[in-house]
């Protein structure tokens, strides 16, 4: 066997596929479905940009406000009112490839301002107002293309490279040509692949050109990449795998398609479902009842959370405040188990399915592609311990201020504690590996399969 | 001479039935040996073990003095398979056909000898560039012998190539095997037409369960003494 | 024997044939398994709510009437929460529920919007829609449906029985409809028993309107009657059954995975919504900038007040000016309220309106929308819930405010409250629209989904002609 014939075989293979109807319409699928989830990847970029910066400036402006209000000079009794207006940022970071995965971010509120009177549980209370109807539909963002389109394309043009030929028996032909069928299988795998992956990756060398320079972006485009590929190489393993069975290329077809609805429909839901079922979170509302019962506990008869308007005298306007503080303190006190012990089984049910992902692996997939993007139910959940922690400081830290006899000055202003996110997520090595591992497996099986080929 | 083809006390069972038993056959190049036998007589069996698709169950077969068996890949490289349907991909054309099947077999692609083999298989020039789907059984017999030329093959298996094609084609054939047998060939051919056998090879062995019966000369025998032999071993296979 | 006799014995045959595949009999088990597992979680997470709900709004009612005496809007500070029922027919489409909030709190000065979405709360994964009982159904089932309907004709006409059946007494025009009857039959045995599994824990869940449930089930069977269509007569007219089932697997793919996710996209897209914290600081910096009767406006208020009760000084008014203050504060906040939450839901029915365009390309869409609406768990009716809430915080406010306006007199904010007034607060009570007003506004989807009928009806019609004439 000659090796200089071996590249002229991937290119005849090549052109074979390139002339087909149904590599053009993988294509056309692949290039459609591509051009939307950048298209969506763009917009929910830009919004999420957008709404940040609105939520910065705003609290920028009242800052400067309050700075001139200082600057200018004020009456003792609205002095003292100070620390209840301090509105501090707390603005989660943009995910650095939001726009290939979206993950939780669609949800979850971005931007919070940490007060005397922010408790964790209402940092947060303005999330997202998208219409509820279209969240429901589900999103298609690049992730949804590597893990549920991708995959089926990849199926619809490789099920066939063997079974087919036994189908209508050239195999018996291709075997007694002895070229071997490994070189066949390369030849006619390398530009399927290629066809598949070669959108995607151009999809993300895009995102890399033409997006905004954030923090983490080029690392989270390698081991976004990296998956995205890891992932492909599993299904086309698969692939291999069924191809090198004694099968129809209908029988090849079908075992494929049940595959992918096994791994990407049936199991995600299934075992996410169980794991809800046998790990219930602590309702909600258990947040709310107890925060109110607390507030209403704590508070007296007139108390009510505008201290400013209670009166103009100093000494009432001091007593307001530290009722205010005492109210918020003892209602975040009466919350805080509630708020951690919920967080606390969340991360733990998170776990658990993050365990049980190892057997199916688009989910685990999903899962990597979106830590890789940072904006995985994991990120979200840190930003907001953090933020709770966070807001909690600023709390003490301001009731220090309202207690103390002499008004915040624009000195204390500048020491207040400012909010850093949490360091991002650690790559999902892991998940890297255990897909090139069950790649691997599977792989090695369709080589030993192969190497006992047998024609009909 | 050395045998090109050689099968020693080959045998192959499945499970309890011996769909070869103890076969000895030995062909050499120019030498054309037929196979005759009814349907299940142990033919394709031969050329599979020939070809490596399946495993001897004791005994060997010997390609260019190599057991196929040890390194079927090997044994490949120096054999050409002619099916009784020459399956091609329909909607590639013929040369795109032979291309893709030579590049299999690590050949590379001269237009010129390409032209010249199917020129000597009176492979009509203006359908070459046709789809394959377009073809008459005839022209992919063609065809398939042209990949096996294409490769160079030392030794060329022929499972009933002339079964189904209408006599003018099957005349044409004929002609074309004894040229290719002529050329230095070795050719293996399992069919179960008496008559044909007799015009195209230069040994005819008839095969019953499995066991190579007879092997005769047909130029010492007429068509008709041919027929009666084989139609005597039949029978001995019914009483 | 007559040509529906025909057509059952073909049925019977391709059923016999289904049966006998393992690989088909094992993925049909696969999916009553997912089925079954949708509705016992959704069963536990309805009846679940319900108790949470229900024991919250006790709790809530306790803590309320045990505030002991207090200022009437120190009391409309702390207020109260509204909480959505689930009505009990999402454990078969929990539509928009998962992410809608279920509690709004009703405080004075604000309106909130609903919180605790339970996607939020959802254990990450991969998002192919919400499971339950409505995705199976609408997402699930028609790939089954449709890797079953593959082969029907496309196998038959490979191994040459389809020539056998016609040169048997099967007309040549009667393929397709024995053949749509033997996946009817198929997909009936599949459906059927998940489908009454679903209806029965519905009914064990709280009483549900028998109207609604009906034509639910109808939508589906209609939906169902569509992709069978396309199924039978994708199967008659690609060339193999492995092509069939690739060609039914992409469809499958483009109509219902991909299309309405194009929907969403474009919608969210054509209608943007306000980032969540601009849309409050814009709420908030109306509120500042409009009417104050307690800052700049306050003279002019106390001057309109006294005018209007006749007195000369503010001590001579027979009610309690700030608690006129404060209603009239509210009022600004409600016209504020009403303009933002207006304009945000006129950009909510106009992603609606966007997404409904793809109702022409993806039976889903309208399918969805029909679904979701007749359980009761659409956008309309959470809209609906957000509406009579913010109804119900303004009339408790405005009790609140006439009270401390009635019996504050010149204690002002130091007045507190008779314990039996928190007792005459009334709880918050909401009966979402029926089954009338659903139909009334899904009328376009259940009139795309008829045309979706007629179009697959066609294609099979199609497909049986190219078939008939291919056969001959």
């Amino acid at each position: 066997m000659s090796v200089a014939a071996q590249p002229s075989l991937l290119a005849l293979e090549s052109r074979f596929l390139w002339r087909s109807r149904l590599a053009l319409a993988v294509l056309a699928v692949l290039v459609a479905a591509i051009g939307l989830a950048l298209a969506n990847g763009r917009a929910l970029l830009a919004a999420q940009q957008a709404s940040r910066a609105a939520a910065t400036a705003e609290l920028a402006e009242a800052d400067t406000r309050l700075r001139a209000g200082i600057a200018k000079g004020m009456p003792l009794a609205d002095a003292v009112m100070l620390p209840i207006r301090v509105r501090l940022p707390v603005i989660a970071p943009l995910p650095p490839l939001i726009d290939a995965s979206a993950g939780q971010a669609v949800l979850m509120a971005d931007a919070g301002a940490a007060s005397l009177r922010t408790r964790a549980d209402t940092l947060f209370g303005r999330s997202s107002l998208e219409n509820p109807e279209l969240l429901m539909r589900g999103g298609l963002d690049l992730g949804f293309v590597v893990l549920v389109v991708a995959p089926l394309l990849l199926v619809a043009l490789g099920h066939g490279m063997i079974p087919a030929d036994r189908d209508s028996g050239a195999l018996r032909l291709v075997l007694a040509q002895g070229g071997g069928i490994g070189r066949l299988l390369l030849a006619r795998s390398l530009p399927r692949l290629a066809l598949v992956l070669g959108p995607v990756l151009l999809a993300l060398l895009w995102l890399g050109l033409s997006g905004p320079d954030l923090p983490g972006r080029a690392g989270a485009l390698l081991w976004w990449g990296l998956i995205a590929v890891a992932s492909l190489i599993l299904w086309w393993a698969l692939v291999l795998l069924v191809n090198s069975l004694r099968a129809s290329a209908d029988a090849a077809a079908l075992a494929l398609v049940a595959l992918w609805a096994l791994f990407t429909l049936v199991l995600p839901a299934l075992l996410t479902a169980l794991v809800s079922l046998a790990l219930p979170l602590p309702s909600r509302y258990a947040v709310i009842a107890q925060a109110r019962a607390a507030e209403v506990a704590a508070t007296a008869a007139w108390d009510n959370d505008h201290a400013e308007a209670s009166s103009d005298e100093v000494a009432s306007r001091r007593a307001a405040l530290a009722r205010t503080v005492e109210v918020t303190g003892k209602v975040a006190a009466a919350t805080a188990p509630i708020i951690a012990d919920h967080a606390r089984r969340r991360a733990g049910r998170q776990a658990i399915l993050d365990q049980l992902a190892l057997i199916a692996p688009p989910m685990l997939a999903a899962q990597a592609l979106a830590q890789a993007a940072g904006s995985d139910a994991g990120s979200v959940a840190a930003f907001q311990s953090a933020a709770s922690a966070h807001a909690g400081q600023v709390r003490a830290r301001l009731a220090a201020l309202a207690a103390r006899p002499a008004p915040m000055g624009s000195a204390d202003l500048d020491h207040l504690p400012r909010f850093t996110p949490p360091a991002p997520a650690a790559p999902p090595r892991a998940a890297l590996a255990w897909l090139l591992a069950l790649a691997g497996l599977a792989g090695l099986a369709a080589a030993r399969n192969l190497n006992r080929l047998q024609p009909d | 001479m050395a045998a090109l083809l050689e099968a020693r006390g080959l045998t192959k069972a499945y499970g309890d039935r011996l769909a070869l038993d103890g076969l000895d056959l030995a062909v050499a190049a120019g030498e054309t040996l037929c196979l005759l036998g009814a349907n299940g007589a142990g033919k394709t069996t031969t050329l599979n073990l020939f070809l490596g698709f399946t495993q001897p169950t004791a005994g060997a077969a010997l390609v260019d003095g190599r057991v196929v068996a040890d390194d079927p890949a090997a044994a490949r490289a120096r054999l050409g398979y002619v099916a009784e349907v020459v399956s091609l991909y329909p909607s590639l054309s013929g040369a795109e056909n032979l291309d893709f099947f030579a590049r299999l077999a690590g050949v590379a692609v001269d237009p010129a000898r390409r032209d010249a083999i199917l020129a000597r298989l009176r492979f009509p020039a203006e359908a070459i560039a046709r789809p394959a789907g377009t073809y008459s059984k005839g022209m992919r017999q063609k065809l398939g012998l042209a990949i096996a030329l294409m490769k160079d093959a030392r030794a060329i298996l022929l499972d009933e190539p002339l079964s189904g094609l209408d006599p003018a084609a099957a005349n044409d054939l004929v002609a074309v095997l004894r040229e290719t047998a002529a050329a230095g060939v070795a050719l293996l051919i399992s069919t179960h037409d008496i008559f044909r056998a007799k015009e195209v090879a230069s040994r005819i062995g008839i095969m019953r369960h499995g066991r190579l019966v007879a092997m005769v000369d047909p130029a010492s025998l007429s068509a008709s003494e041919l027929e009666q032999l084989y139609l005597t071993h039949m029978a001995e296979r019914a009483a | 024997m007559s040509q529906s006799a025909t057509w059952g014995r073909v049925a019977a045959k391709d059923w016999r044939e289904y049966r006998r595949d393992w690989r088909l009999a094992l993925l049909s088990l696969l999916v009553a398994v997912l089925a079954v597992t949708a509705v016992v979680a959704a069963f536990v997470e309805v009846t679940a709510h319900d108790a949470d709900r229900r024991a919250t709004i006790a709790a809530d009612r306790v803590t309320w009437e045990g505030q002991g005496a207090r200022n009437p809007h120190s009391a409309a500070h702390f207020a109260f929460w509204a909480f959505r029922p689930l009505p009990p027919m999402a454990l078969l489409d929990p539509g928009v529920l998962p992410y809608a909030g279920s509690a709004i709190w009703l405080e004075a000065h604000n309106r909130n919007p609903a919180q605790a979405r339970p996607a939020e709360d959802l254990a990450g994964g991969l998002d192919l829609g919400r499971f339950s009982a409505a995705w199976v159904f609408q997402t699930v089932l028609p790939l089954l449906l449709f890797i079953i309907g593959a082969g029907l004709v496309a196998r038959e006409r490979e191994a040459g029985t389809l020539r056998l059946m016609l040169a048997n007494g099967l007309a040549a025009g009667g393929v397709m409809p024995a053949k749509y009857l033997a996946l009817g039959r198929i997909a009936a045995v599949l459906v059927l028993p998940l489908l009454a599994a679903a209806l029965a824990a519905t009914l064990l869940a709280g009483p549900v309107d028998g109207l609604a449930l009906a034509l639910w089930l109808a939508v589906y069977l209609v939906y169902f009657a569509i992709l069978a269509a396309i199924a039978v007569a994708v199967s008659a007219l690609a060339a193999t059954a492995a092509q069939a089932r690739l060609l039914l697997v992409g469809l499958w793919l483009v109509l219902l995975l991909i299309v309405p996710r194009l929907g969403g996209g474009l919608a969210m897209q054509a209608a943007p919504v306000p980032s969540a914290h601009g849309f409050a600081a814009g709420v908030a910096a109306q509120m500042k900038s409009g009417h104050d009767p307690f800052g700049k406006d306050g003279k002019a208020f106390e001057a309109a007040v006294m005018a209007r009760y006749k007195v000369s000084r503010l001590e001579d008014l027979p009610v309690n000016i700030d608690g006129l203050r404060l209603e009239a504060a509210e009022q600004h906040g409600n016209r504020v309220f009403d303009a933002a939450w207006g304009d945000l839901a006129a950009t909510h029915q106009a992603g609606r309106n966007a997404l409904r365009l793809t109702a022409l390309l993806s039976p889903l869409v309208p399918l969805q929308n029909l679904s979701m609406a007749l359980a009761g768990s659409d956008g309309a009716v959470q809209r609906d819930f957000q509406d009579r809430a913010e109804a119900h915080r303004r009339r408790i406010i405005s009790l609140l405010n006439a009270d401390m306006a009635l019996h504050a007199g010149a204690a002002g904010f130091d007045y507190h409250a008779d314990p039996a007034l928190w007792r005459r607060i009334p709880d918050f009570r909401w009966q979402p629209p029926g089954t009338a007003a659903a139909l009334a506004r899904c009328w376009p989807d259940l009139a795309a989904l008829g045309l979706w009928l007629l179009a697959a009806l066609g294609l099979l019609r199609l497909a049986g002609r190219r078939l008939a004439a291919g056969l001959q």
